[in-house]
């Protein structure tokens, strides 16, 4: 089936975008516009779900992907993304490691006393979902209030800048599976220059999972939770924090710090696998990151990285192990597109399907006559 | 190079510059920038970089996504026929403001005309960097957490025995 261009509805065309435009303004005189910083701040899970899903963390352009969008997720990240595309690749920074990571929280699953201790960070973890009715009519003084008197009441000066992982404790004692240092030595697969073929290496999938949607990453892996797999996830280490960036300096050489970027990264534990060389037994991991503030994200990524590991080693048993069906269906601009293809003309092609329908209603007829009237 | 005004290391100007007003680097660099003849040592660019972390599960190197970039690298060539050089990448997509910022960084590194006034500069966003770094102290440690096995307080075994 071929697709045929249609041409026309050039007026049509422009009168909607310019109706969206008076829709995103429509709230009158009395309104104010959304300002960027207005909307990293106040909509930060919003603008840290942009920045992940489009796959580059650039703040102020995730902040107006929202703006011009009317808050559409996979349409702001679809502009993101749009627009990295028509940018050049400058640089590609020495392998970073999220140990070196500014945490602002730090959870974990396994153990009640991690090195360095828990720290909930911001969290609606433990909080009742009841509606805050206070803020149904929030004063600008009382909401500029807020933020000064929580900074004056909270000081804590002898906190470290980082922190040691949980993992590496487990490791120590024999728990988990060694490094694999030719794994380490390897070149990562770059998914903005190479199409997924499969099979694909473990690096194609972290980077593919770490820019995906992040409702429809989580479905696959809650179809693992749920009983289509048995992963049987402890999160070994939940942190959110903000990264380093280290560049080399183009004329020493040295690394030098050309901004942060605030991430999120998710260890979990799973059950443990006898190893089929007789080797001793130990819990298998799985692993979760992605741009911004995103939970939910990283838990189902760490599940589906453990699911994927266990299906490219053993072949598939469920949906969540099959690669192809994972990293093909997660990405946000793929789906959207292919779905919001279906509200374009198609009148071409339809026109052809109904005119096969109808001549096979017609030899329908002929070797049935008078079935109409039974 | 003896560097006498900046005491921050290199390695951290581009993050301090970053947290001062750009109008106020713009000004000290504009007293100046008449003293020399300003070239480039390649073009002015900005685009993406691609960051490169390793999962903190099995040590293995993959791309998490991308940043903006911008690069320069600049000469400035003084009244007596003497050449500096400087450099910056920073997390932008404005490359005026990485020529801006390289030559700070030439400025710093050769201890030129202005130098102190940048240092200063510097070191205000040295400071801004750290005030943030305590408010995320203070995330953390206004939440630290402490979490007590069931049955595992005073109070809970004293119930035990006395069931």
């Amino acid at each position: 089936m071929g697709y045929v261009a249609i041409k026309g509805g050039g007026k049509a065309i422009s009168g909607a975008e310019k109706l969206l435009e008076f829709v995103r303004t429509r709230q009158g005189q009395s309104a104010e516009p959304l300002d960027l910083d207005t909307i990293e701040n106040q909509l930060y899970f919003l603008h840290s779900r942009i920045m992940s899903e489009g796959g580059l963390f650039h703040p102020k352009l995730a902040s107006l992907a929202i703006k011009q969008s009317l808050g559409d997720t996979l349409e702001a990240s679809f502009a993101l993304r749009a627009y990295r595309s028509t940018k050049p690749r400058l640089v590609e920074s020495p392998v970073l490691d999220t140990s070196s990571m500014r945490v602002i929280r730090r959870i974990s699953a396994s153990f009640k006393d991690i090195p360095g201790g828990q720290m909930l960070g911001a969290s609606s973890d433990y909080a009742l979902r009841l509606m805050r009715t206070e803020l149904l009519d929030e004063s600008p003084e009382a909401f500029k209030a807020v933020a000064a008197k929580w900074l004056d009441e909270n000081r804590h000066d002898d906190i470290p800048d980082t922190f040691p992982k949980v993992l590496d404790a487990l490791r120590e004692e024999g728990l988990l599976p060694p490094v694999d240092e030719a794994a380490a030595e390897k070149k990562p697969f770059d998914i903005t220059r190479e199409p997924l073929v499969f099979p694909v290496p473990r690096s194609a999938a972290l980077s593919t999972m770490a820019r995906s949607e992040t409702g429809s990453i989580l479905a696959i892996a809650y179809s693992n939770m749920r009983g289509y797999g048995d992963i049987h996830p402890t999160v070994a280490e939940l942190r959110v924090g903000y990264l380093p960036v280290m560049l080399p300096h183009p004329i020493t050489g040295e690394l030098i710090e050309v901004g942060e970027v605030l991430m999120t990264e998710c260890e979990v534990v799973a059950m443990y696998e006898d190893e089929e060389d007789g080797g001793k037994p130990t819990f298998s991991l799985g692993y979760g990151a992605c741009f911004g503030h995103n939970e939910v994200k990283a838990i189902s990524m760490s599940i589906l990285d453990r699911a994927l590991q266990s299906g490219m080693k053993n072949g598939p048993t469920n949906p969540s192990e099959d690669p192809e069906f994972v990293l093909l269906h997660i990405d946000g601009i793929d789906s959207m597109g292919f779905c919001t293809h279906y509200k374009m003309p198609h009148y071409v092609t339809f026109q052809s399907d109904m005119d096969r329908l109808r001549t096979t209603q017609d030899k329908h007829d002929d070797k049935n006559p008078g079935a109409d009237n039974a | 190079m003896n560097r006498t005004c900046c005491k921050i290391p290199r390695s951290l100007w581009i993050r301090a510059l970053k947290l001062v007003p750009v109008d106020e680097v713009k000004a000290v660099i504009d007293s100046v920038i008449h003293e020399y003849d300003v070239s480039y040592k390649s073009i002015p660019q900005s685009g993406l970089g691609v960051l490169q972390t390793k999962d903190t599960a099995m040590h293995e190197p993959y791309f998490l996504g991308e940043i903006p970039i911008a690069t320069s690298w600049v000469a400035l060539t003084d009244k007596q026929g003497n050449t500096f050089e400087g450099a910056a990448q920073l997390m932008d997509d404005d490359e005026n403001l990485a020529s801006l910022f390289a030559v700070c960084d030439a400025i710093l590194e050769n201890d030129l005309m202005a130098c102190c006034k940048l240092a200063d500069l510097v070191e205000m966003g040295d400071f801004q960097f750290k005030k943030e770094a305590l408010t995320r102290k203070a995330m953390l440690g206004s939440t630290a957490v402490d979490f007590s096995l069931l049955g595992a307080t005073n109070e809970e075994n004293k119930e035990d025995k006395s069931a």
